[in-house]
């Protein structure tokens, strides 16, 4: 386990350079989404590490998605603004319910969130003004750099694989360091934690907080790729994908989700043919997984023991 | 008994569960001077009193102060964090995870328990220095330096309560709360329990209250001692005295008699 | 205007109890979150398209064919699926996920995305005072009462239904009696999903029947459970009532999203007081 732990990072670095080798525009179009949704994924696994599923991450993408294209294309605020939007909004929204919904845990807080998710994307498409009810947002300017706007493929999935990283090895650092026992002390004994001054619910909330913040800015770099956004990009379907890819890839390192991301987000691509038949096959080969997974799914969740 | 020690002072404290009772109206004080037992037969409320105390379950009615502060409806980590820390009757571990870093962990939850200290980080170095240090001397003290770098869940039964006390001490109470700390331990390991309280209190002056079925042990070991019994206090002071009231020995011989 | 707003409130209370009533009664016995449950209230609604259109059966027959359908199918997924994961909530959760999108693509890839029409079998209308009141409306809405009060009865007053609650609240003294889960789970599931059967059957003819009508019925389901508190029946049928009046009273003033949202923030606002729900137990 300690070596797979230490090789994993590595390939997962020769997987993000292998478009550059391939080089073509399709390579750079699945490998941007890759990026994208491996930080949807993240988002979820950060909520799994304290023991509670969210299932609202892909509300909290669309948030960031919607704020930062309104703010740039409507106010005309600079991309990297309005992806610090993207990650501030969703954070505090979930900070700030979090302290009421995080008092539940398991599935009681999947019901909820799973609601949270749901009424996000139920206000995108009721409130014509500004979100353009259910034919979105369009027209969003693209990622821009202190005003040069990225223009090329190469170039947008660099920024993407740059953002990603740096998510990634802030969680890492965060995770060894001392937030990180906190966290495993929640996770792996609540009530003893507690007895000795671990802030359980504070901690839970934090991470609840920077993981739609990740969500957000997944969702700013989303909008700002494609152009234009409609809610149902962000509805259950896509944060039930980042879970699987979470199951896939394995819950107990923090490359699990990306290597999931790998995994899963070029199939669809690549059996577009195949759209009316795409779910059954996708919701059967999930069936299969789940039934046949060699651990069995108890591993998924780091359960706090009481 | 007045001191400028902090007291844990429970005025009218009530709560129930469903129908019944389990704590009804109690008025009790204690000083951390002393180590105090908590006595009375199965079902007096002892245990539901130690979880209000540790802000476990809440209070319906009453007050809860520890030195002078109001800490009724508080969480249970932050009483913690004011000096009350307590130990559980079952062995409780985090899996995977060695003696000693147990201890260092209990020692740093103090200070790290807190997502504000992510913006303090200059005290932390501090105090993962001390954690370290205190870890050591608590391994130590508490004579757990043989199994220091065992996987604490996988210790014996005995090992693993000492280990419980060891984590409260670690965390720098003023108060530790022992729930049933010999329960389910053999003679020599009571034996060292019972040692391992008494120095907590002697060469620490940490004030102990203790939860106990085995009676021998709280009246050698306590100077203070509350009897209960269905949720009242029925008799409080010194260990003699308790032992000596009607009150006790009717409670007493009364669930013994059932018993028999 | 106002019994305009009964009608629709009891129309509103009676599915989200009939669906709220068969999720809290698989996860009581189960501990399982069937998520695809809304997937079940659309095996009954198109259960209802195929008996009708497809084969030509009378309304009030293909009613309970469709339910029976969902409920075999429920049969089914329990003994294949959900039966490993009994203990399991997150695996249970996960399993259902899939489940949910299985169903959901063999309808779209049988019948495709667009929504079938489904004949009114009752038209006409009554007139009580100055409201107009649909019959099919009515009839549906009776119908699922019916069905509410029939599983109540069946609960509290037979053998069944005790065994069922033993195994719900203390399933190793139900072991103790004899009442094995393994008989008990596959009866939950049946009520269940018929029950969800029915709810998709009973609105197929008054809302439009879409593949996507099953996340709508599931986000009731969770909105009514989590208000009344998981595993609580009498708390799913008070929740039930409270949020129909909601949805009747929004929808008729401005609209059915808006009634959603309204009864999402209403759900948050309870849950600051009472964490686990009216009834629920944490």
């Amino acid at each position: 386990m300690q070596t797979l732990g230490r090789i994993l990072p590595w390939l997962i670095v020769i997987a993000a350079i292998v478009p550059f080798a391939v080089n073509g525009d399709f390579t750079f179009h699945v490998a941007i989404l890759i990026g994208i949704q491996a930080l949807l994924a993240l988002s979820i696994h950060l909520t799994l590490r304290v023991g509670q599923l969210s299932l609202a991450q892909a509300g909290f993408m669309g948030i960031g998605a919607y704020a930062s294209a309104l703010f740039t294309r409507d106010a005309g605020i600079p991309f990297l603004v309005g992806l610090a939007c993207a990650a501030a909004i969703p954070a505090l929204l979930a900070g700030l319910l979090g302290g009421i919904i995080l008092r539940v845990r398991g599935v009681q807080f999947a019901l909820l969130t799973f609601m949270l998710g749901e009424a996000i994307v139920l206000l995108f498409v009721e409130f014509v003004i500004p979100f353009g009810g259910n034919n979105g947002v369009m027209g969003i300017p693209p990622i821009a750099l202190f005003g040069i706007p990225l223009d090329s493929r190469q170039q947008i999935y660099a920024f993407v694989i740059l953002v990603l990283a740096v998510v990634y090895f802030a969680s890492r650092t965060l995770l060894r360091g001392n937030p990180g026992i906190a966290l495993r002390g929640i996770a792996g004994n609540e009530a003893l934690a507690q007895s000795l001054g671990t802030d359980s619910l504070g901690w839970r909330r934090v991470v609840f907080a920077a993981s739609a913040g990740i969500a957000g800015i997944s969702g700013s770099l989303y909008a700002h790729y494609l152009g234009y956004i409609s809610p149902e990009a962000f509805n259950i379907t896509t944060t039930i994908n980042a879970l699987v890819m979470n199951v896939v890839g394995g819950t107990a390192l923090l490359v699990g989700p990306l290597i999931g991301a790998i995994l899963l987000v070029p199939l669809p691509e690549l059996f577009r043919s195949a759209v009316l038949y795409q779910q059954l096959l996708y919701g059967l080969s999930l069936l299969l997984l789940v039934l046949f997974l060699p651990q069995g799914l108890g591993s998924i969740l780091r359960r706090p023991r009481t | 008994m007045t001191s400028p020690q902090p007291q844990l002072v429970l005025e009218n404290v009530s709560c129930h569960f469903g129908g019944i009772r389990a704590v009804n109206g109690v008025d009790l004080q204690l000083d951390t001077n002393d180590i105090t037992g908590l006595v009375g037969p199965n079902g007096a409320g002892k245990t539901t009193l130690f979880n209000l105390i540790t802000a476990t379950i809440r209070a319906k009615s009453g007050r809860i102060l520890f030195a002078g502060r109001n800490i009724t409806g508080l969480t249970p980590d932050a009483v913690a964090r004011l000096g009350l820390v307590r130990s559980f009757q079952s062995p409780m571990t985090l899996p995977g995870v060695t003696v000693r870093e147990h201890l260092r962990q209990a020692a740093l939850f103090q200070a790290i328990g807190r997502p504000s200290f992510l913006l303090r980080r200059r005290r932390i170095a501090a105090a993962e220095a001390q954690a370290r240090r205190t870890a050591d001397a608590v391994l130590d003290f508490a004579r757990l330096a043989h199994v220091a770098d065992e996987p604490a869940d996988q210790l014996a039964y005995g090992v693993q309560k000492i280990l419980g006390v060891a984590m409260a001490v670690a965390a720098g109470p003023r108060l530790l709360l022992a729930d049933e700390p010999a329960a389910g331990l053999n003679g020599a390991e009571t034996a060292e329990m019972e040692r391992l309280l008494r120095a907590i209190h002697e060469e620490l002056s940490i004030g102990v209250l203790v939860i106990e079925h085995d009676l021998p042990m709280v009246m050698r070991l306590c100077s203070h001692v509350i009897a209960l019994a269905q949720g009242t206090v029925i008799a409080d002071g010194r260990p003699h005295e308790v032992r000596g009231s009607r009150a006790f020995i009717e409670a007493y011989l009364g669930s013994e008699a059932d018993a028999a | 205007m106002f019994q305009q707003f009964l009608m629709v409130a009891a129309l509103s209370a009676a599915t989200y109890m009939l669906i709220a009533l068969g999720f809290t009664l698989i996860f009581g016995i189960m501990r399982v979150v069937n998520f695809a449950h809304g997937e079940f209230v659309l095996i009954g609604a198109y259960g209802i398209y195929v008996a009708q259109s497809l084969l030509g059966l009378n309304y009030f027959v293909a009613v309970p064919l469709a339910a029976l359908a969902a409920a075999i199918i429920g049969i089914a997924a329990e003994r294949l699926i959900f039966r490993r994961f009994a203990g399991d909530e997150l695996a249970g959760m996960i399993a259902a996920l899939a489940l949910a999108i299985t169903i959901n693509g063999a309808v779209t890839a049988i019948f495709g995305v667009d929504g079938q029409p489904v004949e009114r079998p009752i038209s006409g209308v009554i007139h009580i005072g100055d409201a107009i009141l649909p019959k099919d409306q009515l009839f549906a809405a009776g119908i699922a009462f019916a069905l509410v009060l029939a599983t109540w009865l069946l609960l509290v007053k037979t053998r069944l239904g005790l065994a069922m609650r033993a195994v719900a609240q203390r399933p190793e003294i139900a072991r103790l009696q004899g009442i094995t889960p393994w008989k008990t789970f596959p009866i939950a599931f049946a009520i269940g999903c018929g029950l969800a059967g029915f709810a998709g059957a009973l609105t197929a003819p008054i809302y439009a029947i879409t593949p996507y009508i099953g996340e709508g019925a599931l986000t009731r389901a969770f909105i009514v459970v989590v208000l009344g508190g998981l595993g609580s029946i009498p708390g799913a049928l008070l929740a039930a009532v409270l949020l129909g009046a909601i949805d009747a009273g929004i929808s008729i003033l401005y609209s059915a999203t808006l009634a959603t949202l309204v009864s999402f923030v209403a759900v948050i606002l309870v849950l600051i007081a009472r964490p686990n729900g009216i009834f629920g137990r944490a």
